[in-house]
């Protein structure tokens, strides 16, 4: 008698749906600003994994660069490790949708990061401590 | 800077592409001209903007 096991072992797209809760903090220096969470900088993210992916989220935070002119005002959401620019389409931060096909994507070999550029709207808000939801779907 | 941009042909594509100064792989929604070519000057702004922001530390 012959026969064929086939085991399949991993695999698959790992899932990026989901949600976590950004405690609100704030990063200054010279010509930066950030509200969001970077931690353990400052702030933080519950739960710190993206999903199911195993991937650490290390920054949600809107951010005002004055080093240039005019005034850089920017959503960046940021991994470590590499997340392809797919599997999920929209951010949803307190209520304000930020869609993935407008975000501008990079991967320096250690971070993957996603980077909305936006006028004056930071929808972390600026009250230290508050807690806001975050959505991928 | 090295910098090295692949702009889309046409809107179908989207995205312009290409890697900044340490290998840091990027894509940018481009900017497009109202013929359907890509605006490279403010698709080249678009890619500045995100390699400003990301060069940004905390």
């Amino acid at each position: 008698m012959t026969g064929v096991t086939c085991v399949l072992v991993g695999g698959g797209t790992p899932n990026y749906l989901g949600s976590v809760t950004v405690t609100v903090d704030t990063f200054s220096v010279p010509n930066l600003t950030r509200y969001g969470s970077e931690p353990p900088s400052y702030g933080s993210i519950t739960p710190a994994t993206w999903a199911d992916s195993g991937l650490t989220i290390s920054g949600l935070y809107y951010g005002i660069i004055t080093v240039t002119s005019p005034t850089v005002y920017a959503v960046v959401m940021r991994i470590t490790g590499y997340a392809p620019n797919a599997g999920w389409s929209t951010l949803t931060i307190a209520g304000n949708a930020y869609s993935r096909v407008d975000a501008s994507y990079s991967y320096d070999g250690t971070y993957s990061s996603w980077v909305w550029s936006t006028t004056s709207t930071n929808p972390f808000g600026t009250t230290i401590g508050a807690t806001k939801a975050v959505v991928w779907s | 800077m090295v910098l090295t941009i692949f702009y889309p042909a046409n809107e179908a594509e989207w995205y312009a592409k290409g890697t900044a100064e340490g290998g840091t792989y990027f894509e940018v929604p481009a900017v497009f001209n109202p013929d359907g070519t890509c605006d490279t000057a403010a698709t080249d702004a678009k890619v500045q903007q995100l390699i400003l922001v990301l060069s940004m530390k905390s």
